[in-house]
């Protein structure tokens, strides 16, 4: 009986860290999607994204750190090195901006979808 | 590599404390679902190990699903019979009265060989001996012989010997079992006077077993002889 109320606390365990990973993902996701948006609107009106990069880099950097117990770290390293090349394109280069940030929510949205029990990710 | 060393460290107690969790049923003859998550816990323990990209919790999340999942299923099955018989199969009779089952064989792919081989094992060597042979659900062969074929018990003989408890470990390596002692009813006081009657300590015991207060038997460590 003690094992079996040890499995049932670990199971619980177990789905709750599942469940609080995955809405986690969607939340990071989502605000990452926010700022893509706004820096995108931004940068094709001709204003400055300087701002809403430096909150994405730490958004980023915050979120990286919990992914990195969730996710394999190829793919966070992958989405980390498009990250690091956004501060030097914003002074430079203002088109290659934005197709660097759709880039990099096309991965970020990757990664949150891989992490949603969907039937495709599932199987 | 320091990365890989830390984890086979931390995997090592992770996977010592799925199995202690399955319990002992785990570490002797194997049900099929037991053998599955052997066979899973082995291969999923050795990724995030050999692959430090995978996250550790990728490694241990899964061992301790699969073991609560195997505990789960285990207290279910004590209690339907479905279950059990669904998850781990049902035993198959394969020799009755000396006949065999050829039906039974071919459904569990056995071949004659395999079944001889096992009767072997059973120290029965002519199939007109055994009285039923079962396959059982871990997969081994029981064999019970003919009573003509055994050998004669106490009862056949018309003897009535003491139906007595084996002797238990008192003593090993100089370190008292009190657990034994309980099951005996003695005491450590009845310990120390045997062993000071053979003049030695308790610390130069090297085995002691013992039934009752009067049978025991006591091994001395060598250096003290």
């Amino acid at each position: 009986m003690k094992r079996l109320c040890i499995s049932i606390a670990l199971l619980i365990t177990v789905i709750a860290g599942g469940v609080w990973s995955s809405y986690y993902i969607r939340q990071a996701d989502m605000r990452i999607q926010q700022l893509g948006s706004q820096i995108r609107e931004k940068v094709l009106c001709g204003e400055g994204a300087a701002e809403d990069i430096d909150a994405l880099c730490t958004l980023w950097e915050k979120h990286c750190r919990v992914l990195a117990f969730i996710e394999n770290t190829n793919s966070i390293a992958d989405i980390s090195g498009e990250m690091s090349r956004l501060p030097a394109l914003a002074d430079a280069d203002p088109p290659e901006l934005v197709r660097q940030i759709d880039v990099i929510c096309a991965l970020c949205d990757l990664l949150s979808e891989r992490q949603q029990p969907h039937l495709r990710s599932v199987l | 590599m320091l990365i890989v060393i830390i984890r086979a460290f931390i995997l090592y107690f992770v996977i010592i404390a799925a199995v202690r969790l399955m319990g002992k049923r785990q570490i002797g003859e194997l049900q099929p679902s037991e053998l599955v998550v052997t066979i899973l816990l082995s291969n999923i323990a050795t990724l995030p190990v050999e692959d430090i990209s995978i996250p550790m919790t990728m490694g241990i999340v899964p061992i301790f699903t699969l073991a609560v999942i195997d505990v789960i299923v285990s207290y279910i099955s004590l209690h339907s019979r479905g279950l059990r018989r669904a998850v781990s199969g049902t035993a198959k009779l394969l020799v009755t009265n000396g006949k065999i089952d050829q039906h039974a064989m071919r459904e569990l792919r056995f071949t004659t060989d395999d079944l001889m081989a096992a009767l072997r094992a059973q120290q029965v060597f002519d199939l007109a001996d055994v009285q039923f042979a079962v396959a059982e659900t871990t997969g081994t062969i029981t064999v019970c012989p003919k009573k003509s074929a055994s050998p004669p018990s106490a009862a056949d003989l018309g003897l009535s010997p003491e139906d007595t408890d084996p002797p238990v470990m008192v003593i090993s390596d100089g370190e008292i079992s009190y657990a034994a002692l309980r099951h005996l009813g003695l005491d450590e006081k009845w310990v120390r006077k045997v062993v000071k009657a053979r003049g030695c300590g308790i610390d130069g015991v090297f085995i002691m077993t013992a039934e009752s207060a009067s049978k025991f038997t006591i091994v001395k460590k060598e250096d003290m002889k």
